[in-house]
């Protein structure tokens, strides 16, 4: 019997983090394929189940039954650890190894927030075994290895890892690059397996002085069906101003490549890519975006993308549905003409 | 090979080049060979059409923008032949006149290219990577190195240049070619080069690249003037010394808002508050000892002129953020349509001494 | 107050080349880490305000002695170079093994500043995996620090929050790039910095001495295969008037969004 653990964070509002649901239905995808595989959870709290930190937003018992509700799994664990205020990765992993030494999985997915990206590899250098990384794909054969793959080596590059003896492997994977499970019915409900651990006699804690919390879920801001993604052709403030009406005229969210945000131009949560957001729009328009590897890996999950970019040999061409060879300006400007023509003939597109 | 007429939405770029300039085109054509080229030409020539021969349009001048008539884009003449022993031993790299830059340091920098055992490079350094050897011969650019390597059309030996009429003709010498387009200008004639042949030179080993930072343009004057009577008189410092590069403080103002824009300017601190002028030294060899000795030198004739900061590197990699300044102090102070003529200078000396432009 | 920077030689931006034989990067010379370079600037910022010794750590080839140099340039006060064939294509694991060694060799640190992902790795887990291995607490992910009197605060970025944690020692800080701006050497300081020592240290050096823990033998993982990105075109490029393509644009929003 091959075991899955996946490990649960939960926001501050004490609600599962979308990684982790989707971590969950790529696990069930996986078992399913290699057979005779099991899936579990592990979740870490404060005292009294609290998610973290001094102020407590949800009781334990509402905690639990979100727990008890993760359709896939056979089994979660919950640890309520006595003397964890607030996270820190040394403390949170000691807790999962607690939990890795007792159930002895083949493989550990976490997902890719800071946190995650933290507990991983402490987790890995705990027990000695492997951490990959930002996976893009992982598969599970029959044997329980895990293969996983990740752009390397700077781009234009894929590599396949895998860890041949260590256990259990370990990989970390950012939010948006799985799809949650959407069937429910006829999986079963796990059953939660509660343990109170005393975490004050291990190593002193960091006294964080103040938390300040920047939104419910900064892994992504609202993502519209239709994304406008804007790339190295935007140079300054003025460039960007244009591609900001047309998103609000035809109802698209405006996000962009890793250069724009270097130039300061949008924030970071609007970076798409794999150290940014992976979308999953209906529709994604790029405005003078290359496509470097690390873009791509961002929007696998697009389902149809028109790319507008001068230079036909721009990796984001070979890929695109509709690869198009335009100034984006150009077009920009055709697009607001025929979106004023709407408004003034019909009234505003509707959203 | 086709002549296209000119779509201008498809061939919008084709009209611009850095200078911000837009002009118009009848026509358009990728010549592949030299055949091409010819029939391109000639094409021009018998329909009594002007023909303006475009690189990477990368110049900030407007010498790539066309007047109306043919548009000839070098971009398909990427070939790279291969390099040669000559009888005194140098070695030439003979390319047509659409390979950049870059790929020709590309070429150079691969794994076992080695000549004789050596590594060697080619000495002109214009900051533009994607300008055209064909681009840059005409113009003859300087680089950051015009101090030590002259102008481009001195590293080039022998080219083929295709005449107004269709007709092949080689050179011998850029330097023919260059005065032969000069006095063939007011005849509005037309020269297109097809190949040329590179000098290569032995690639030195240590690299040193320096900022020094003055509080006023006359220490500034000052210690360029120093180093290059140095060089006048010492005949190790003439070799060592490959590049002086001057900066105003109104040039430096400029680079310093472009910081947060351009990635490539943040591996370094901010300008120092203060700084009013600033002299960018690059001196190489392969006697590591013998340049930070040099270097010492440098260093109390600067503190003696009483400048402030300085910045130093060693190393080529290291060297790059330093030639990312050069360059970014090229965007903006070069452009003619920005500039307010109050004389934001920047320049490179050449082997005389003289602050010039980059062209 | 002992503090160490862990920094890295990488390849310049495009410069990075694999082995095809076993998958190992090959290294050749580079520059600093841009985030290490941060780490090393926040080090001479609390050596200036707490006082101290720097040291500068870094595993690689030889030729990462440049770099080393460089550092003490700008504010280390000694390297040491770990570089052993025997180190050679080590995973995260077993670098932070590596690292681990060298730093307990030096008697351990009050605050060992690493930068949080280099640009070949790229994967931000050494710093973590250090920590680990020392058994002392880190702070990843930072984007800021301030002080309160004599204490160092770590601003460090969270899902949905971001924390400011006062530091304790011994600990890892993980240093992200906006957090400091790099510094660079004056020509004096990299000129002197020839006189600073520099320490090289083999697997002999070690106090774990056994070559089977190091490299690429020790490491969990494995790169399998690498593939280059497929540059074929999947769909044929298309030329059309911008009016064209903006009609093209509205008719796909409409597909998805609804509308007339």
């Amino acid at each position: 019997m091959k075991k899955i653990l996946i490990y649960l964070q939960t926001s501050v509002d004490g609600e599962i983090l979308p990684v982790g649901l989707e971590l969950i239905g790529e696990a069930c995808r996986l078992a399913e394929r290699a057979g005779d595989t099991a899936v579990y959870g592990a979740a870490v709290y404060g005292a009294d189940f609290f998610p973290c930190g001094k102020d407590p937003f949800v009781s334990s018992k509402k905690t639990l039954e979100t727990l008890a509700g993760l359709t896939g799994l056979k089994a979660v664990y919950a640890f309520e650890c006595k003397g964890l205020e607030s996270f820190e990765a040394l403390p949170y992993a000691k807790v999962i190894k607690l939990c890795i030494d007792e159930l002895k999985p083949d493989v550990f997915l976490v997902g890719g927030t800071p946190e995650g990206r933290a507990v991983a590899p402490t987790v890995a250098a705990l027990l000695n075994t492997g951490a990959t990384a930002d996976c893009t794909a992982i598969d599970l054969d029959a044997d329980g290895a895990l293969l996983q793959i990740r752009p390397a080596f700077g781009g234009g590059i894929i590599a396949e890892i895998i860890t041949p003896s260590a256990r259990p492997q370990i990989a970390t994977v950012r939010a948006g690059v799985f799809l949650r499970t959407d069937k429910t019915e006829g999986l079963p409900l796990p059953s939660v397996i509660l343990r109170r651990i005393d975490c004050e006699s291990g190593c002193p804690s960091f006294s964080v002085l103040k938390k300040r919390v920047t939104g419910l879920c900064a892994e992504k801001f609202e993502q519209k069906k239709v994304i406008v993604a804007i790339g190295g052709g935007v140079k300054s403030v003025g460039d960007l101003s244009v591609f900001e009406e047309l998103c609000k005229k035809i109802g698209a969210s405006l996000m962009c490549s890793r250069v724009v945000v270097e130039r300061g131009l949008l924030p970071q949560s609007r970076q798409i890519g794999l150290s940014g957001s992976c979308v999953s729009p209906e529709l994604l328009i790029a405005f003078g975006v290359s496509g470097s590897a690390e873009f791509l890996s961002g929007i696998k999950a697009a389902k149809r993308i028109i790319a507008v970019n001068l230079d036909k040999d721009a990796p984001i061409m070979k890929i695109a549905d509709e690869p198009v060879i335009n100034d984006m300006y150009a077009v920009a400007a055709s697009l607001r003409d025929y979106v004023a023509a709407d408004d003034g003939a019909n009234g505003k597109v509707q959203k | 090979m086709e002549i296209i007429a000119f779509d201008k939405d498809k061939y919008a770029g084709y009209l611009r080049d850095e200078s911000g300039l837009t002009g118009r085109a009848d026509f358009i054509a990728f010549p592949r060979d030299g055949a091409e080229l010819s029939e391109a030409l000639a094409f021009a020539a018998k329909n009594a059409v002007g023909a303006t021969v475009q690189g990477a349009r990368t110049g900030l001048f407007g010498a790539a923008v066309p007047r109306g008539g043919l548009v000839i884009s070098t971009e398909k003449l990427t070939r790279v032949y291969g390099a040669c022993q000559g009888a005194d031993g140098g070695y030439t790299l003979r390319v047509q006149s659409g390979v950049t830059l870059k790929e020709i340091n590309d070429y150079l920098r691969g794994e076992r290219r080695l000549f004789g055992g050596e590594r060697y490079a080619f000495a002109p350094n214009p900051t533009e990577a994607n300008a055209t050897v064909g681009g840059m011969l005409v113009r003859d650019a300087i680089g950051l190195n015009a101090l030590r390597s002259g102008r481009f059309s001195e590293h080039v030996s022998s080219l083929t240049v295709v005449k107004g009429d269709g007709s092949t003709i080689g050179y011998a010498t850029a330097k023919e070619l260059l005065s032969d387009k000069r006095a063939g200008a007011d005849r509005g004639e037309i020269f297109a080069v097809l190949d040329a042949e590179l000098r290569l030179t032995k690639k030195d080993s240590v690299f040193w690249g320096v900022f020094y930072f003055f509080d006023g343009k006359k220490t500034a004057e000052e210690f360029i003037g120093g180093l290059l009577s140095r060089r006048a008189a010492r005949g190790f410092l003439r070799d060592a010394l490959a590049a002086l590069v001057w900066f105003d403080g109104e040039v430096l103002r400029r680079v310093s808002e472009r910081r947060l824009a351009d990635s490539s300017l943040q591996g370094l601190p901010e300008f120092p508050a203060d700084a009013r002028a600033a002299v960018y030294a690059e001196l190489s060899g392969d006697d590591g000892a013998a340049l930070e000795s040099e270097l010492c030198v440098h260093a109390e004739l600067f503190e003696k002129i009483g400048g402030a900061d300085t910045w130093a590197e060693t190393g080529e990699d290291e060297i790059q953020k330093f030639r990312a300044v050069c360059h970014a102090a090229v965007e903006v102070a070069g452009r003619p349509k920005e500039n307010d003529g109050d004389g934001s200078a920047y320049g490179y000396a050449d082997k005389d001494g003289n602050i010039v432009f980059p062209s | 107050m002992k503090i160490i920077v862990c920094i890295k030689q990488v390849p310049p931006s495009g410069g990075i080349v694999v082995d095809e034989t076993d998958r190992v990067q090959i290294r050749s010379g580079g520059v600093l880490n841009p985030c290490d370079a941060r780490a090393l600037a926040v080090a001479v910022m609390i050596k200036k305000r707490l006082g101290g010794k720097i040291t500068a750590l870094s595993m690689g080839a030889l030729s990462a002695e440049s770099t080393l140099r460089q550092t003490l340039a700008i504010g280390a006060d000694e390297g040491v170079l770990l570089s052993d064939k025997a180190f050679r294509g080590a995973d995260v694991c077993v670098t932070a093994y590596t690292l681990a060694q060298a730093v307990t060799k030096l008697g351990g640190a009050d605050l060992i500043l690493c930068g949080q992902q280099t640009t070949d790795g790229d994967t931000a887990q050494t710093p973590f995996s250090l920590a680990a291995r020392l058994n002392i607490p880190a702070v990843g992910f930072v984007k800021a620090i301030e002080f309160t009197g004599e204490t160092p605060i770590f601003i460090q970025e969270l899902s949905g929050a971001s924390a400011a944690v006062e530091a304790r020692f011994p600990m890892v800080a993980a240093i992200g790039l906006s957090a400091a701006a790099p510094l660079a050497a004056s020509l004096k300081e990299r000129l002197d910095a020839a006189k600073k020592p520099l320490k090289i240290w083999g697997l002999s050096d070690m106090p774990d001495s056994d070559g089977s823990n190091y490299g690429l033998i020790a490491s969990p993982t494995r790169v399998i295969k690498i593939s280059r990105i497929s540059t074929e075109q999947k769909n044929p490029p298309i030329t059309e008037p911008p009016a064209d393509t903006a009609e093209r644009i509205l008719k796909a929003v409409r597909a998805v969004v609804g509308g007339r």
